[in-house]
C-alpha cells in the first residue's frame, strides 16, 4: 500500500526515513471498512495493528443484552490495535467502523519478529505505541474531569 | 491590556440603567439550558453589539447575571441569549414565560476578532458554543472575509449538544466544515467520542493562516490553545473568552479583576498570550 497520503497525517509514518519508509509501504496492505463493520471484536487475538488512513472508527466495550458502548473514537493517523505490542495480545475493545474507513494493515507476528531482530525498528515502535497511548491517556482523562458538567 | 472595541459605545446611554426587555420567544436546548430572544420593550432602538460581548440581565426582584449575546449580530432588534440554569437568577431566566419582562444593561465588554483574510477556526465546548454562534452568524453573511471556516464543538452527552438544528444545517453547506464530539456516547449516537481537540485537525484549515477562537471551560480552553500553538497557529492569533464574576458591568466594583485587568471591560475576550501566565495561578 501506498503510504506517501499518510504522511501528513500519522506521526509514526511522518517520522520514518526513507529506509524505513520503504520497509513500511512492502509490508503495509490496505483494507476498506463500510459503516457499522467490525474491524476486531474485544478478547480476538492481536494478529495485526493498523494506520487509519481516512475514517472514523469506534472502540466499544460490548454489555451483555445491550447496546454496545464508545468509549472514544480515532480518525485519519490513529494507531490502532496497541494490543498487538503488549502481552498477551489480546484486543481490549471492538473497534468498529462510524464511516467508511480505509486502513493499513501490518501484520503483528511478522512486525514483532522484526522487532527482536532489530533494535532500531524495536526502538521506533515502542515509541509509536507509547506516543499514541499517551495520547489517549491525556484525552482520557480530559474526558473524565467532566468539564462541560453544570457546577 | 485593552483591546479596541470597534462599537460606538455612545449606544449604551447609561449603563448603570437597566432597559425593559421583553421575551418573544423561548427554546429548549437541554434539559436544563434554553435560549431565549428578546426585543425592546421601551420603544427605544435595537441593542447593537458585537460578537463576544455580553449583556447584563436583571430579573426583577431576584437579581442580574451577566449573559453572553447568542444571536445575530445583523439582526439587533431581537437580542438573543441562552442561558443554563445553575443558581438563583438563572432559574429565574430559565422560568421565563413569552411577555415576561427582564433589564438589559449593556452591551459590555470586548469582542472576538473579525479575522478578515483569514481562515477562522472556531473551538467550543458547552455552553461555550453560545458566545461564539454570533461569530459563526457573522462568517457565513460575510463568507468571502476568509478562505476557510471551521467549528470544532464537544459536549458532555449528545443530549446536551446545543443548537442541534443549527448544527445541522451547518454542516450540509459547503462553505463550513463541522465536527461535533461528546465526551460520552449514547444509544444512536453515530459521531464522534472524545475530546475536543483532535477535531481541529479535520476542519483543514491552514494552521499558519488561521484565527482561532476558543471558547468554554478554561481547562479546555488552556489545552486547545497549547495544542493549536504546537500545530503551528500564532499564538498572537489564538483568542479565548474568560469569564469572572461581573457585577456593574463597566470595571467599577472590581469584583471581575482578573490580575491587572478588569473582564467586563478589557474582556471577555482576550488574546491568549496576555492570559496564559495567570490561567496557571490558583489564586486568582
Amino acid at each position: 500500500m501506498n503510504l506517501a497520503d499518510l504522511r501528513a497525517s500519522s506521526d509514526l509514518v511522518a517520522g520514518l526515513n526513507d529506509d524505513e519508509f520503504e520497509f513500511f509501504e512492502s509490508l503495509a496492505t490496505e483494507t476498506t471498512l463500510k459503516p457499522d463493520e467490525v474491524l476486531f471484536r474485544e478478547n480476538g487475538e492481536a494478529k495485526r495493528f493498523f494506520i487509519v488512513a481516512r475514517g472514523i472508527l469506534a472502540l466499544e466495550v460490548e454489555r451483555a443484552a445491550k447496546p454496545s458502548t464508545t468509549v472514544q473514537t480515532l480518525g485519519d493517523g490513529a494507531l490502532l490495535g496497541l494490543s498487538w505490542r503488549l502481552t498477551p495480545h489480546r484486543w481490549m475493545w471492538t473497534a468498529r467502523a462510524m464511516t467508511e474507513t480505509r486502513l493499513a494493515v501490518f501484520d503483528a507476528s511478522f512486525m514483532r519478529a522484526e522487532c527482536e531482530r532489530n533494535p532500531d525498528l524495536d526502538r521506533l515502535m515502542w515509541k509509536a505505541v507509547a506516543e499514541e497511548a499517551s495520547k489517549r491517556l491525556h484525552h482520557t482523562r480530559i474526558q473524565l474531569l467532566d468539564l462541560y458538567g453544570s457546577g | 491590556m485593552t483591546l479596541t472595541n470597534e462599537l460606538d459605545m455612545s449606544t449604551v446611554a447609561e449603563p448603570m440603567l437597566p432597559r425593559p426587555f421583553r421575551v418573544i420567544a423561548k427554546r429548549a436546548e437541554t434539559h436544563d439550558t434554553i435560549t431565549l430572544d428578546l426585543e425592546a420593550a421601551d420603544g427605544g432602538p435595537p441593542l447593537i453589539f458585537l460578537p463576544g460581548q455580553f449583556t447584563m440581565v436583571y430579573v426583577h426582584g431576584v437579581g442580574e447575571v451577566p449573559l453572553s449575546i447568542s444571536g445575530d449580530p445583523e439582526q439587533p432588534e431581537i437580542l438573543t441569549h441562552t442561558v443554563r440554569a445553575v443558581g438563583g437568577v438563572t432559574n429565574a431566566i430559565f422560568a421565563l414565560n413569552h411577555r415576561d419582562v427582564v433589564g438589559i444593561r449593556g452591551p459590555f465588554g470586548t469582542s472576538w476578532p473579525t479575522g478578515i483574510g483569514k481562515d477562522l477556526v472556531i473551538v467550543a465546548g458547552g455552553i461555550g458554543l453560545a458566545p461564539v454562534r454570533p461569530v459563526i452568524y457573522q462568517a457565513l453573511a460575510h463568507r468571502d472575509r476568509h478562505y476557510c471556516v471551521g467549528l470544532a464543538y464537544g459536549a458532555r452527552t449528545p443530549s446536551e449538544v446545543l443548537y442541534r438544528d443549527e448544527l445541522r444545517e451547518w454542516n450540509d453547506r459547503p462553505d463550513i466544515n463541522i465536527e461535533v464530539t461528546v465526551d460520552r456516547g449514547e444509544r444512536g449516537w453515530r459521531g464522534s467520542v472524545g475530546v475536543v481537540t483532535p477535531l481541529v485537525e479535520r476542519l483543514r484549515c491552514s494552521a499558519g493562516e488561521a484565527v482561532a477562537i476558543i471558547c468554554g471551560p478554561e481547562v479546555m480552553m488552556k489545552i486547545v490553545a497549547r495544542t493549536l500553538g504546537d500545530r503551528g497557529v500564532q499564538r498572537d492569533n489564538i483568542y479565548v473568552s474568560l469569564e469572572r464574576n461581573m457585577k456593574c458591568g463597566i470595571g467599577l466594583c472590581g469584583h471581575c479583576q482578573f490580575g491587572s485587568d478588569f473582564m467586563c471591560k478589557d474582556g471577555p475576550v482576550v488574546p491568549y498570550t496576555a492570559v496564559e501566565k495567570r490561567l496557571e495561578i490558583g489564586s486568582i
